[in-house]
C-alpha cells in the first residue's frame, strides 16, 4: 500500500488525536480549584493566627 | 456543629463528593474522535480509518464481523456509511475491518460516481450498529469528483437519509462524547459553577449592601465585603480554569473574540476597582456607605457583561450564547443534569461557607479595633 505524504500526516493527526483524551485537563481544573481555595484557607488561616496574637 | 444552622455545609460537603467523584468515574459515549484521510477524490477504492473513542465493541479486535451474533445486546459495527446533507443518497461500505490498534475501524469504500452528477461536498461520517443505532461525525471529510471518474457505475446508494438518529435515546449513565470536548466535557461540573457561585455571592452581597443603605448597621456592610472577596476568588478560579480549557479545545489560553471573556475581564476589574476603593478609607461609615453603593450600582452592569450580552452578540465560543448551541442541548438524556445541578448548588455552598469563616474573621477584627 503506498502512502503520500498527505496521507501519512493524516495518519499521524489521527493518532495523535486518539491519544488526545483530554482527561488532563479536567485534573488540571480540578487541581487548580483545591489549590486556588487551600492558599484561600491559609491566609485566613494567617488573619487568625494574628487576631489570636493580638487578643493574648 | 448544629445541622440546623450549618445545613449549607452538610450541603456543601455531600454534594462535591458526589460531583467530584461521579463527574469522574462515569465513562463517556462511544464516539468517532478522527477521520483519516480527511479529503478523497471518488474513482477510486479507497480505505477509510476512523478513531472511535470508548467502544468496547472494538475491543475484540476481530476481523471476521460477520460471524459474531448479530443480536440486540452486541453493538457490532455493521457498516460505515457518508451522507451529506445536500446530496440525496449514501455511501455505504463495502467491507470493514478492525486494524491491529485499540480503537480503530477501517471501512472500505468504492468510491464510484460514473456519469452521474454528484456534487462535491462535505460527507458526514456513520457508524451503523447491528442493533440499527448510529455513531457520527459531522462533515468530517471531503469528497471530490477525480478527473478520471467519468466512466461507469454510481456505487451510491439512494436514500433520503432522513431517518439516521445518531443520538441514542434510551437512558444511559455515561456523558455524552462530542467532537473536540470529548473527557473534557466533565469540566461542566467543575469550571461553569465558580460563575454561579461567584454570580450568586455578589447577588447576596449586593443584597447586603442595599440592606446597609436601608438600615446602616455596619454588620451588612461587613457580610458584603466578605461575600464579595470570596465571589472574587471564585470569579479568578474561574478565569483560571476557564484559560485551561479553553488551551485544549480552542487552543488558545484567552481567545480575545469571545465577548464573554471581554465581559469578564471588565467584570473582574471593577470588583477589583472595588477592593482599592475600600482600601483607601479608614472611617467605617463613610466606606460602608461609598463600597455600597458602588456594589449595588455595578452588579448588574456585571450581569449584563457577562450574562446578557454575550447572548445578544452576534458570535461567541461559548455554549449557549451568540448563537452557539448550548449544552442542555449536547445532554439529550440529562446524565449531565444529573451532576450538573448539584455540582451548581455544592459549589454554591462551599463558596458561601468560606465566605462565612471570613465574615467571622472581619468580625473579631471588629470587636479588637472597638476595644
Amino acid at each position: 500500500m503506498k502512502t503520500s505524504v498527505s496521507e501519512q500526516f493524516d495518519a499521524n493527526a489521527a493518532e495523535l488525536l486518539a491519544h488526545h483524551n483530554l482527561m488532563n485537563a479536567v485534573y488540571g481544573v480540578l487541581v487548580i480549584i483545591f489549590v486556588g481555595i487551600l492558599l484561600y484557607l491559609v491566609r485566613l488561616d494567617r488573619k487568625i493566627s494574628r487576631l489570636e496574637k493580638n487578643q493574648s | 456543629m448544629n445541622l440546623k444552622q450549618h445545613w449549607y455545609k452538610w450541603v456543601a460537603a455531600i454534594f462535591l463528593m458526589y460531583v467530584v467523584l461521579g463527574g469522574l468515574y462515569l465513562p463517556l459515549k462511544p464516539g468517532i474522535t478522527a477521520v483519516t484521510p480527511v479529503r478523497l477524490e471518488s474513482g477510486n477504492n479507497i480505505s477509510i480509518k476512523l478513531n472511535v473513542y470508548n467502544a468496547p465493541w472494538l475491543r475484540d479486535n476481530t476481523s471476521a464481523v460477520e460471524s459474531l451474533p448479530k443480536q440486540e445486546e452486541f453493538q457490532i459495527p455493521a457498516k460505515v456509511i457518508l451522507v451529506s446533507k445536500g446530496v440525496e443518497g449514501r455511501w455505504e461500505s463495502q467491507k470493514i475491518e478492525f486494524s491491529g490498534n485499540h480503537g480503530q475501524l477501517i471501512a472500505l469504500f468504492d468510491f464510484k460516481m460514473g456519469k452521474s452528477k454528484i456534487p462535491n461536498d462535505n460527507y458526514s461520517v456513520f457508524i451503523e450498529l447491528s442493533n440499527g443505532k448510529y455513531l457520527g461525525l459531522p462533515d468530517a471529510i471531503f469528497l471530490g469528483r477525480s478527473a478520471g471518474d467519468t466512466v461507469g457505475v454510481s456505487t451510491m446508494t439512494s436514500s433520503s437519509n432522513a431517518n439516521i438518529a445518531v443520538e441514542q435515546e434510551s437512558f444511559e449513565m455515561k456523558f455524552p462524547n462530542r467532537v473536540v470536548l470529548n473527557e473534557s466535557v466533565r469540566n461542566l461540573f467543575y469550571h461553569v459553577p465558580m460563575w454561579f457561585a461567584m454570580l450568586a455571592l455578589l447577588g447576596i452581597a449586593a443584597w447586603y449592601a442595599l440592606k446597609y443603605l436601608r438600615f446602616s448597621n455596619l454588620e451588612d456592610d461587613i457580610m458584603a465585603d466578605a461575600l464579595i472577596r470570596v465571589g472574587i476568588l471564585a470569579g479568578i478560579l474561574g478565569c483560571i480554569t476557564g484559560a485551561t480549557w479553553a488551551r485544549v479545545t480552542w487552543q488558545s489560553w484567552w481567545p480575545a473574540a469571545d465577548p464573554k471573556l471581554n465581559g469578564v475581564a471588565i467584570g473582574m476589574t471593577m470588583y477589583m476597582a472595588y477592593l482599592l476603593l475600600r482600601s483607601t478609607m479608614n472611617d467605617p461609615y463613610q466606606r460602608a456607605r461609598i463600597t455600597s453603593v458602588y456594589s449595588v450600582f455595578i452588579f448588574p452592569i456585571f450581569i449584563a457583561l457577562i450574562v446578557i450580552m454575550p447572548k445578544l452578540s452576534p458570535n461567541s465560543l461559548h455554549p449557549g450564547s451568540g448563537g452557539t448551541v448550548g449544552f442542555n442541548k449536547y445532554d439529550l438524556d440529562s446524565t449531565m443534569r444529573l451532576f450538573f445541578y448539584p455540582a451548581v448548588i455544592g459549589w454554591i455552598a462551599l463558596f458561601y461557607w468560606i465566605a462565612n469563616l471570613r465574615l467571622r474573621i472581619a468580625q473579631l477584627n471588629e470587636k479588637q479595633l472597638n476595644k
